[in-house]
């Protein structure tokens, strides 16, 4: 397969392509911490229910509205990339002594490009687009024994990857939704959102074998999967429906004007106040699926080839005798039969892909009127695939600023302190959220990192400093006060 | 105005704890200074050349005698008939069969890749069947420039005084030079050159079969490192 590269593109391939080589299951999940915080704007995406105590307008665009980032592994970047002398190299054999049997890498980057709530009636009218790239990789340790061990050892001669899979998605989501105070204690909200998948590419237990003859003379070489993929771009397919070439040229816009491939879902969510010091929330994401039809392709690929070397036989009698090949054509054969199973097949056809269903649940204790404690747990069910992280936070909080800590585990065995601020001035929010803050200085060597950070314009805001004047209905004093006593008082005195 | 320092000394934290993260950062590097390791190598072993096709043809005795698109030389001494079949035959001079004969001209052969080879032996596995030892020679070219040869000593012929008559399988392995593995690497094509090593079955038949079955397979081992 080749990939035509045009000169002011590469960089943005990249970027989409290398979305592609990394998957197994979708998080889209922000830092647990943000549920602290019914008024942040992104912590009011992911929950439905979340709204602002007050009257402010919320309006966000892109440059403002910030981004999600999420990088979650079994293994750290330092164990593939070390510095023995200083300088960066790739250690194929230090990596595969560094990690499990099983294996996973996710990422995903979600930006809203625009955000706006306005109160309306009883409730809170909320709407956004936000742009999402998803991909994660499983894999197992077999898929690095090829390069680790070869196959030339006598105990290395067969290989086998067992199964690979991956599956990397891009789309956007336009999103409406209403935030309903239902009584006193309860809030309920849903979003209902279009979607439209921008790329999409998924690998079902792909499998590559090597099998070596005893003596060498003879590899079968092995392939069998299945998957789907759809990307913006012309594919042009061999005769045999292998992918020839992918043109890339203008990718980035081809990427950002696909809108052919519809899809739907729905978000549902509450937020229910126990007491006045409880609070528990609870919502459920993306319920629906994207329709690919338009560029959009089915893959298999059950291949098998059996490698004896270059035939010798037609290359000797090619100029002597009828019936043989020329040696240049058995070449070119040669090398398609390897690159055959290897290369997966494509059909167009259209296929279905639900999205990555979330659930978060968050518990929130106030402990004073200043520090707060709280509980979030964020699942990811895909397919067979489940993903967990559980967040506990200490959050401070003053008038205009909260900051928190955190402490994150994702699955049963990383842990990482993570922690974030939120600044809420008259005119905008600002706000940091990350789960693990070692990550910012020694990324490589972090197994998880998460980001969240986003600016958000209020409008009709009043601080919490108006509200509390507002409550009281009065003014502060300033003067002191007068001696004398109200007349009535007098009244009373005369009565005697 | 109180409040106003409060936030600002938050954010100074703020700042100021980013810049000792940032500059405390230890493992920073970009992805174009990344290399792969430079020890790091794949041993692997590969069939490169085979005797046999998939359609059931093999090399035989006749193949390695002469090309047979070029005339026969007019060689001194006594003829042999090489027998094709029952009707077919050719009359050659017996010198042809312990001349070097150039078998394979200029066949492309390419392999070349994103990455280089170090110790690199070629494992010659011939089962002969004919009643003279077998010497291949392979010789690669790169810009009409003809490389070192690779040849392995000559593979035992099958004792045709014993019957059944076997063939005797041999197998040669030989390690590259630093020349020998610079031309294989970066050849583009390859020359093939065989010849018989002469016996006392020459003098004792006038007729020898064209169709002795020779199974010849070229394996490769060697270590596959990257270029970058």
């Amino acid at each position: 397969m080749k990939f035509i590269h045009h000169k002011y593109t590469t960089p943005t391939c990249l970027l989409i392509f290398i979305s592609f080589l990394l998957s197994e299951n979708i998080n889209g999940q922000i830092n647990g911490s943000l549920f602290m915080l019914p008024n942040n704007f992104y912590a009011q995406m992911y929950n439905p229910a979340y709204m602002r105590t007050d009257k402010a307008i919320e309006i966000s665009f892109a440059g403002l509205s910030g981004f999600s980032f999420m990088n979650q592994g079994n293994f750290k970047i330092s164990d593939l990339v070390t510095t023995p002398n200083g300088s960066p190299v790739i250690d194929p054999v230090h990596f595969y002594e560094n990690i499990s049997q099983n294996s996973h890498i996710r990422q995903d980057i979600s930006v809203p490009l625009a955000f706006f709530s306005f109160p309306l009636k009883k409730g809170v009218f909320n709407a956004y687009y936000k742009e999402n790239i998803s991909s994660a990789l499983k894999f197992k340790k077999d898929l690095i024994d090829f390069l680790v061990n070869g196959n030339a050892e006598r105990e290395y001669r067969n290989f086998s990857t067992d199964a690979l899979n991956l599956i990397s998605t891009g789309y956007r989501e336009f999103a409406v939704g209403y935030t309903i105070k239902m009584n006193k204690k309860l809030d309920a909200g849903a979003y209902a959102k279009l979607l439209f998948g921008a790329a999409f590419l998924e690998a079902d237990n792909w499998n590559f074998h090597i099998e070596t003859s005893a003596n060498g003379s003879l590899i079968n070489l092995m392939a069998d999967g299945d998957g789907y993929m759809m990307i913006p771009l012309p594919v042009t397919l061999r005769t045999d429906s292998t992918i020839l070439r992918i043109d890339t040229k203008d990718v980035f816009s081809k990427y950002i004007k696909s809108y052919q491939n519809p899809g739907f879902a729905i978000d549902l969510g509450l937020n229910y106040r126990i007491n006045s010091k409880n609070s528990f929330s609870a919502s459920v994401r993306d319920l629906g699926m994207i329709l690919y039809n338009t560029d959009a392709m089915t893959l298999y690929e059950y291949e098998r080839y059996d490698y004896i070397g270059f035939d010798l036989v037609s290359a000797v009698r090619f100029n002597e005798e009828p019936g043989y090949e020329h040696p240049l054509y058995l070449i070119d054969l040669l090398k398609d039969s390897i690159r055959n199973v290897w290369h997966p097949k494509a059909v167009k056809s259209g296929f279905t892909s639900a999205l990555a269903t979330k659930t978060i649940l968050h518990y929130q204790h106030k402990y004073s009127e200043k520090l707060s404690f709280g509980v979030t747990n964020q699942s990811t069910f895909q397919k067979n695939n489940f993903q967990n992280i559980l967040t506990l936070t200490a959050m401070q909080s003053w008038p205009y600023f909260s900051v928190f800590e955190n402490l994150n585990l994702h699955g049963a065995s990383n842990v990482c302190v993570g922690g974030g601020f939120q600044y809420e001035g008259d005119f905008f929010q600002a706000f940091l959220a990350t789960d693990n803050i070692i990550a910012f200085y020694h990324p490589a060597n972090n197994k998880t990192f998460s980001v969240t950070a986003g600016i958000c314009i209020l409008l009709n805001h009043k601080t919490e400093k108006d509200i509390y004047d507002n409550n009281k209905g009065i003014k502060n004093r300033k003067g002191k006060i007068s001696p004398e006593l109200p007349y009535y008082k007098k009244l009373r005195e005369l009565h005697q | 105005m109180n409040q106003f320092f409060n936030i600002n000394r938050y954010f100074f934290v703020f700042i100021l704890a980013i810049f000792i993260f940032q500059s405390c950062k230890t493992d920073e590097f970009k992805l174009s200074e990344i290399t792969v390791k430079e020890d790091f190598g794949i041993k692997i072993i590969t069939p490169i050349f085979s005797g046999n096709d998939k359609s059931g043809h093999n090399i035989e005795f006749r193949d390695f005698i002469h090309d047979w698109s070029k005339p026969i030389p007019d060689l001194p001494g006594d003829k042999i008939v090489l027998d094709y079949s029952n009707t077919e035959y050719k009359i050659i001079p017996k010198q042809l069969i312990f001349e070097p004969s150039l078998i394979i001209d200029s066949l492309e052969f390419l392999i070349q890749g994103n990455y280089s080879l170090k110790d690199v032996e070629l494992v010659f596995i011939v089962a002969n069947s004919c009643p003279f030892p077998l010497n291949l020679q392979l010789q690669f070219i790169n810009h009409n420039v003809l490389g070192p040869p690779v040849l392995p000593p000559a593979f035992s012929g099958a004792d045709f005084n014993q019957l059944p008559i076997m063939p005797v399988k041999t197998i040669r392995s030989v390690p590259l030079d630093s020349m020998q593995l610079q031309s294989f690497t970066f050849s583009k094509r390859l020359r093939l050159t065989s010849w018989f090593n002469q016996n006392n079955f020459i003098n004792q038949n006038d007729t020898l079969s064209a169709h002795y079955p020779i199974d010849v397979t070229i394996v490769m081992i060697g270590t596959v490192q990257t270029r970058k």
